[in-house]
């Protein structure tokens, strides 16, 4: 499906936000995201709740980390 | 937590030994420090700090110019009534002294207030007992009556709830005192005898009820000469400090009434000279020179003349403390001796002669 | 004002920890990480300067390259600061210190919002409503704000566990130009005041310590140094030094010897009389 990724469109066979970021190698091997954060549609997804988040058609997906920032 | 149950972790005897063992080093730095602590304020309030008096009392004038300028206020009195459900050891009006009680009809307050008016005065305490006749719905009658002749309105009456002081203040109340006599419960409990004001945390935590309904000023005190001063002084001293922490959008104005022998039979237990109230009401201002400094006429003229251009902010002259007495002056039981009778006149010719500015009232800007 | 009281054990070379929002601090120096050349003199300057919060923004991945700013403050093991840098209103703020607990598993966060993209100066109003907002959602909020101190005491009574005002605008490194505002804020505060955004030289980092602030927050002026890692550690010295003057208890002026002569009358008949 086609979805909006941090901003830019994106096509993607991932059913679910988890299977997303695994797609985009954001997990760690143990599954987990430190540093990061996720939001569909401007809304927090905790990583928790990812791997059963089901993504539709037109999402805005943006994915945050922790960068240089005074 | 509210203040009373703060002070209850104090150890008030404790207090008394750090205020007794006060050496001059600690009188000298709490001196020379810019902002003073509680700590410091029992320093300069011992027994040590007596031979630094004039210094203190150089550096309390100085303070008290750069805060409050060369002006002072003059309010005045209106007794409404006599009538006191308490029994308070010390006080004239004490439920169980025999005597005409009376409580002032809206008739007899407007026919005061013009009294009250022809003096010059446009900032007015008004004082009752404590007494069923004289609750929320007296005020409810008086208070707007007399609003409309005071620039500035203030109440020393019995401890209320929240939500009447909220009412008090959409009426127009500025400022209401309640003086917690003393933070010692013993003595407290010895001096209090019957009657609501019993009720020593109700007493107690009135401050913040007043800061929560937004009272512009609160008046703050202790009794001077019903408990050892220097030890009470720092617990008032710790309640300000609260008061300023908590409802710093509240003024403070703190008075001292002292007891004096022979009055009215009761002997006060721990007598306060003038020397000693004069290192009592420095000590407060070099605490927290904010602090609106108040003086009544039961002090000497003599005492008020040197004081009043030193560190007092607000003063009454020309005081009555039986109801009715602006208007049609009697002879009946005083709440205190007055030892100050000069008529106004005379003393704000003195005030202005030291240098002093009198003024009727200073209310806040926008305050209708 | 009475915890400079418990402190004096500092001194001695007691310990002199900075406790807030439920952590301890030995070093007073908190630093950003904005605008390093390098990620390697990062890690030099933050290790040198025994600095131990440092403060991250929040940003939109680059989905392509990382940035490896966490990655080297996990490795020298400080506390991590998110800040919500960007915010232009309490709902962003609110948004990016969500997304910073997230990511990071910390309740603690620097609000910043600052609309303004020339001076980046914090907008009072915005910045109040967030921190009641993330109090009340558990977050222990360290808002950066204008040095105004009625702001500062709306900003405690919120449940803020510190206040960070700014000596001057982000980046300026002009130094305690709200100096004036600043002593006032400390004499009134009850929780810790942190110094930060404008101090550009190691002797206002001194100077601001020296006032009684709890910490301060530098930068820019590290990052942008001619050697970031000497500054680094030349700030946490002027830290070190200017608390130390702080607890040692700076010079005492001496008040007034005299009183009004009314004064000295009434004494002298106070004796005679005794």
């Amino acid at each position: 499906m086609n979805i909006i990724l941090n901003g830019e469109r994106h096509e993607t066979g991932s059913r679910t936000l988890g299977d997303l970021l695994r797609e985009q190698g954001i997990l760690s091997p143990d599954g987990t995201a430190f540093g990061y954060a996720f939001s569909v549609n401007q809304r927090l997804v905790p990583r928790e709740q990812a791997d059963s988040f089901e993504l539709s058609e037109g999402d805005e997906v943006d994915i945050f980390s922790m960068v240089a920032g005074g | 937590m509210s203040f009373f149950d703060e002070i209850r972790t104090e150890d008030y005897d404790e207090w008394g030994q750090i205020i007794a063992a006060a050496t001059p080093e600690d009188v000298q730095a709490a001196l020379d420090r810019p902002r003073r602590t509680v700590r410091d304020f029992a320093a300069l309030v011992s027994p040590a700090a007596v031979p630094f008096l004039p210094r203190i009392a150089g550096e309390a004038e100085r303070l008290t110019r750069i805060r409050f300028g060369q002006t002072v206020n003059m309010y005045i009195p209106l007794y409404l009534s006599n009538i006191c459900s308490n029994r308070c050891r010390y006080c004239g009006f004490a439920a169980d002294n025999h005597f005409k009680r009376r409580i002032l009809t809206p008739a007899e307050t407007e026919e005061e207030c013009l009294a009250i008016r022809k003096l010059g005065y446009e900032t007015i305490l008004v004082v009752t007992g404590e007494s069923g006749q004289s609750g929320m719905r007296y005020f409810r009658e008086v208070i707007p009556l007399i609003k409309r002749h005071a620039a500035y309105l203030m109440m020393e009456v019995q401890p209320l709830d929240t939500q009447d002081y909220r009412e008090l203040r959409e009426m127009g109340v500025d400022c209401v005192c309640v003086y917690q006599e003393t933070y010692h419960e013993p003595t407290y409990r010895e001096n209090h005898l019957g009657g609501r004001k019993t009720d020593m945390r109700y007493r107690m935590e009135t401050p913040e009820r007043l800061g929560e309904a937004g009272m512009d000023k609160i008046g703050m005190g202790i009794l001077l000469g019903l408990a050892e001063f220097r030890t009470d002084a720092v617990m008032l001293a710790r309640h300000i400090a609260y008061m300023r922490r908590h409802y710093w959008r509240s003024r403070l104005s703190l008075s001292f009434p002292r007891l004096r022998p022979a009055e009215g039979g009761f002997c006060p237990p721990f007598p306060v000279s003038e020397r000693e109230l004069l290192q009592y009401v420095c000590a407060f201002r070099l605490f927290d020179p904010e602090l609106e400094i108040s003086i009544s006429t039961r002090e000497s003229a003599s005492f008020r003349d040197m004081i009043v251009p030193l560190v007092i902010n607000s003063i009454s002259a020309g005081s009555c403390t039986q109801p009715g007495g602006y208007a049609r002056p009697n002879e009946e039981v005083p709440q205190f001796v007055i030892n100050d009778d000069r008529p106004t006149e005379e003393i704000a010719a003195r005030l202005r002669n030291a240098g002093l500015d009198v003024i009727w009232h200073s209310s806040r800007i926008g305050q209708a | 004002m009475e915890t400079a009281m418990t402190s004096r054990e500092g001194a001695a070379g007691g310990s002199d920890l900075l406790s807030f929002g439920g952590r301890s601090f030995k070093s007073r120096l908190f630093l950003g990480t904005g605008k390093f050349s390098s990620p390697e003199v990062l890690r030099e300057a933050v290790g040198i300067s025994g600095s131990e919060l440092i403060t991250v923004a929040v940003r939109r991945t680059s989905l392509g390259g990382g940035d490896s700013t966490l990655a080297v403050l996990r490795e020298l093991g400080t506390a991590v600061l998110p800040n919500t840098a960007g915010a232009r209103d309490a709902r962003e703020a609110v948004f990016a210190a969500s997304l910073a607990r997230e990511a990071l598993g910390t309740d603690l966060i620097k609000l910043e919002v600052h609309p303004d993209p020339r001076y980046l100066l914090p907008d009072p109003v915005e910045t109040l409503k967030a921190a009641e907002i993330l109090v009340r959602d558990g977050f222990q909020v360290m808002p950066y704000c204008q040095a105004d101190p009625v702001l500062c005491r709306r900003l405690e009574e919120a449940g803020c566990c510190c206040v960070m005002p700014l000596a001057a605008p982000i980046g300026t490194n002009r130094g305690l130009v709200t100096r004036e505002m600043i002593a006032i804020i400390l004499e009134q505060a009850s929780v810790p005041v942190v110094v930060d955004a404008g101090l550009g030289a190691p002797s206002h980092a001194a100077a601001a310590m020296e006032m009684g602030a709890a910490a301060v927050l530098v930068n820019t002026a590290v990052a942008v140094a001619g050697d970031p890692v000497a500054m680094a550690l030349a700030f946490a010295e002027a830290v070190r030094a200017g608390r130390r003057a702080y607890l040692a208890g700076l010079g005492r002026s001496s008040t007034r010897a005299s009183a009004t002569s009314a004064v000295e009358n009434f004494l002298r008949d106070q004796e005679a009389g005794a």
